[in-house]
């Protein structure tokens, strides 16, 4: 009897409805857009403090003495690169192509971690040149906008690899299911947009 | 049951359309070189600090926007989805162009405002 009511019911994946919205839009999605929008909102707080105390430390070091462009410039044009990578792993998964998916999603990973290599070296550096997150304003406004960076880009990184490995173990990251990656792109692409405005904002312009 | 109403039908197939991986391509390749303008700005000498900051924040607008359109998809997604950015983006540089005018970024003033003491 037990065994005919297994046999008779659908598999658990049919047994998933996907109820219409207002919207006609996906609500995982909205919910992505109303978060980026917030975040946003984050960063644009952590610039302009960081705009605000800028010029007005008293103490050395000042940015002048400790940025060094033209690694700033790689870190920048790597993270870039990884978001080329995280649409060309998401057209993979859309193509149903879970090999392509897997190599430009572990590729984007990589790029991140490469990133966030360069993020640890400039804050080492920057630290045995004096500047801590006490020593100025400077130190209290870089540390914390670029940290809250680093962070969101290590969360990006351990969701990309979560995927991936998911990819192998159950059907969560199927053609079907590309919008689970396609949500997760929109993240990772998010923190490449706060670097384009860091990197110009605060390391290039030096208001 | 699965409802599927027109508008889903219609939403899906906006959502469908997405650029072919050449054009994620040409646009890496556009954006490499705005930001390889960028940092020859930086090195440029001559240039007055006001021309740098314009052209800077020019070319940073557009690598934000190429990002946002066509990485992200939302100029051939809903528009719904642009306006939930948009507002978010809307009250962020609100904040940062309040907080400046307060503090006097763009005058040089404000020290009377905020100012650290030697030592502290």
């Amino acid at each position: 009897m037990a065994a005919d009511q297994h046999a008779s019911s659908p598999p658990v994946e049919q047994n998933i409805i996907e109820h219409p919205t207002t919207t006609g839009l996906d609500n995982r999605k909205m919910a992505m857009w109303a978060f980026l929008g917030s975040d946003t909102m984050f960063f644009g707080s952590l610039i302009a403090a960081y705009l605000v105390s800028h010029g007005r430390a008293a103490n050395p070091p000042y940015p002048a003495q400790l940025f060094d462009i033209p690694f700033t410039s790689v870190s920048a044009f790597v993270l870039l690169m990884s978001s080329v990578a995280m649409v060309l792993g998401l057209a993979g998964i859309q193509n149903g192509d879970l090999r392509r998916f897997r190599i430009w999603i572990v590729t984007t990973c990589l790029l991140g971690l490469v990133f966030l290599g360069g993020q640890v070296y400039e804050f080492t550096e920057f630290y045995h040149e004096g500047l801590s997150l006490s020593t100025n304003l400077f130190g209290s406004a870089f540390y914390t906008l670029t940290g809250f960076h680093g962070a969101h880009v290590t969360l990006g990184v351990v969701w990309l690899f979560s995927l991936v490995i998911a990819s192998f173990r159950q059907p969560l990251v199927t053609k079907e299911k590309a919008l689970n990656v396609e949500i997760a792109g929109l993240y990772w692409h998010f923190v490449d947009i706060v670097w384009i405005i860091i990197f110009a904002v605060v390391y290039l312009i030096e208001v | 049951m699965v409802v599927d109403t027109d508008q889903q039908h219609h939403t899906q197939e906006e959502e469908h359309h997405h650029p072919s991986s050449r054009e994620y391509a040409n646009i890496a390749a556009i954006l490499s070189a705005i930001t390889a303008v960028e940092v020859a700005l930086y090195f440029i000498t001559g240039v007055s600090h006001a021309t740098l900051v314009v052209m800077l924040m020019a070319l940073m607008v557009v690598k934000f926007v190429y990002v946002v359109a066509y990485y992200m998809h939302l100029k051939y997604d809903h528009p719904y989805f642009t306006l939930i950015f948009a507002g978010g983006l809307f009250v962020s540089i609100s904040i940062v162009l309040a907080l400046g005018a307060l503090f006097g970024i763009y005058s040089g003033g404000g020290e009377d405002i905020i100012r650290e003491l030697p030592g502290e």
